[in-house]
């Protein structure tokens, strides 16, 4: 299988558009600005 | 793409679709609902079934490490190979996750053994309905034990079992939701004339799945795919922490995988806070 052909390379770009114009349809508030992460301070991540 | 903390199918989306108004322009095939209907092989995305399990029965910490034998690993007579160019030696539990290794994913299903393998599938939600209140073909299929010999080293890469998208999503809404599987929510209330509630449907937990401490340290490790560090760097997002894992699997014909015919998936969750949704994305091609 060729490396293009990669759930990596080929699915992971759609996650990211879909779930990025989600969010925004959404409106659930951005938590990373300029590369550093706002609110989440732990790696439970979920509270 | 699900609440993981309800089990609410926000969105569900089928590509070729149909118009609902013109039935008969349409073919069989496009008016399948392929979220609920259609299995496949999910690939690298299942390789959190193993690993939480591994964690929840404390067997593994995500700091072990591995030999991931340079990506050949030979057992049960037959060689498994890891997917990626780059062949990896040592590596810790975390970053079998976060570079995605057969090998690794493998050796923790040795580990955990085929009957503890067995009873996470099922934990998970794979070999049952889903519990949906729409018509669906397929439970989704799992081969019960004895499993064949090599199985236990295919089956944590998410071969020789085969899963709906809306049963991968579940799943990793369990992890999204410290642990707990929830089950598929289409309709909140139902209204009178009037506008008087007349039926609610509550959310309802399947199972729980995982501790929230395994769940948790899951999530730390599906935080590291979606880095630079990790196999699924394209998933991550601008604006928001994510985790996630992608995965590849080989379309099966006739029990014979067809060479070209392949399913690529993502898999995730964002915003990474209690009010998070968990995204499955599933493509087939005929490449």
């Amino acid at each position: 299988m060729k490396k293009g052909h990669f759930g990596a390379t080929v699915a992971a770009p759609v996650f990211k558009r879909i779930a990025e114009r989600s969010a925004n349809y959404l409106a659930i508030p951005s938590q990373v600005v300029r590369n550093q992460t706002l609110a989440i301070t732990n790696h439970s991540a979920l509270d | 793409m699900v609440r993981p903390a309800t089990g609410e199918i926000v969105a569900m989306a089928n590509l070729p679709t149909f118009d609902p108004n013109n039935l008969g322009a349409s073919t069989p095939d496009a008016r399948r609902n392929r979220i609920i209907s259609d299995i496949a092989e999910p690939g690298s995305t299942f390789k959190i079934v193993v690993v939480s399990a591994a964690l929840n029965e404390n067997i593994s910490k995500l700091t072990d490490l591995i030999d991931c034998e340079h990506g050949n690993f030979q057992y049960a007579g037959y060689t498994l190979h890891d997917a990626h160019e780059d062949k990896y030696n040592i590596l810790s539990v975390e970053e079998v996750v976060a570079k995605s290794s057969n090998v690794g994913a493998a050796k923790i299903g040795i580990k955990l053994g085929p009957e503890k393998l067995e009873e996470y599938v099922r934990r998970f939600g794979f070999g049952e309905p889903t519990g949906i209140i729409l018509p669906a073909k397929f439970a989704a299929l799992f081969v019960p034990c004895p499993l064949e010999q090599d199985s236990i080293t295919r089956i944590p890469m998410g071969h020789e079992v085969a899963a709906t998208p809306l049963q991968m999503c579940l799943a990793m809404s369990a992890i999204a939701n410290r642990g707990v599987l929830m089950r598929p929510r289409l309709v909140d209330h139902l209204e009178d004339a009037e506008g008087k509630v007349i039926a609610r449907y509550p959310p309802q937990v399947a199972r729980r799945v995982v501790s929230e401490t395994a769940a948790q340290q899951m999530v730390a490790a599906l935080k590291t795919v979606v880095s630079t560090n990790g196999s699924g760097l394209n998933a991550q997002l601008d604006f928001y922490t994510a985790a996630g894992k992608t995965g590849t699997a080989q379309k099966s014909v006739g029990g014979k995988y067809v060479s070209g015919n392949s399913f690529r998936h993502s898999s995730g969750s964002f915003p990474l806070t209690i009010r998070s949704f968990a995204f499955q994305w599933h493509l087939m091609s005929r490449a």
